[in-house]
């Protein structure tokens, strides 16, 4: 007697239907995917844009009329997102670059990142995204305060100081 | 907030909500890095206009001590 082997797409049980996946259903994840891949995509896209930045020393924003006013609006906007992603997650706000470093870090790192991004890791790939996105908003707003600081700005920054000890 | 704490908050976040609302959340994070992306392609333009200004400057300088 000859044994055939049956695969599992050919059992069926009498009663049942084999479970399927609704259009709603099947329509979102295809959806997902295509989100996942492009959030890859735009994720990386941000490293290499943030590696473009100029490098501090070569701008003076004195020289520039409204050039310090600018700055400060993109980075108090970057912030503020910083921030609304932070309280999204239940994170809060303060204190947590540090600790945000670290688990990028253990997704696999940052210059593994876009990779990491690229193949959709599905539960992971919130973990890694914001961990990179948020380090990046940071980030930017570091270096938009290395361009704000002058000697102008650190000279009121101290008369602050002075006037609140 | 320990790295840990931190790792297991947003897989918390993420493993509460279904498969509608993770899709929702996603279209929302993808905006906010597009409107980054653009934001951070502006600040370029504007530094690398002041930084053009600047060596053109230099530039002048430097010729008419020459």
């Amino acid at each position: 007697m000859s044994h055939e082997k049956i695969g599992w797409d050919k059992v069926t049980v009498e009663g049942t239907k084999p479970v399927e996946k609704s259009e709603g259903e099947a329509s979102i994840e295809a959806k997902t995917e295509k989100i996942e891949r492009e959030i890859g995509v735009n994720t990386a896209m941000l490293s290499e844009n943030i590696a473009q930045l100029p490098e501090p020393g070569t701008v003076s924003v004195e020289e520039h009329p409204g050039l310090r006013e600018k700055l400060s609006e993109y980075k108090e906007s970057l912030l503020r997102n910083k921030e609304f992603f932070m309280t999204k997650l239940g994170l809060g706000t303060a204190g947590l670059v540090g600790p945000l470093y670290g688990v990028i870090a253990s997704q696999g790192g940052l210059p593994n990142m876009p990779a990491t991004l690229e193949s959709g890791i599905g539960a992971g790939l919130t973990v890694a995204t914001v961990g990179l996105f948020v380090a990046g908003l940071d980030q930017i707003a570091t270096r938009i305060n290395v361009y704000l600081e002058t000697k102008e700005h650190k000279e009121e920054l101290l008369g602050l100081r002075k006037r609140h000890l | 907030m320990t790295q840990e704490e931190m790792l297991a908050k947003i897989k918390e976040f993420e493993s509460s909500l279904t498969s509608g609302e993770r899709l929702k959340w996603l279209q929302e994070l993808n905006e906010n890095i597009k409107k980054t992306n653009e934001d951070v392609k502006d600040i370029i333009g504007v530094l690398q206009v002041a930084k053009d200004k600047r060596e053109t400057e230099e530039l002048k300088a430097k010729m008419k001590i020459g």
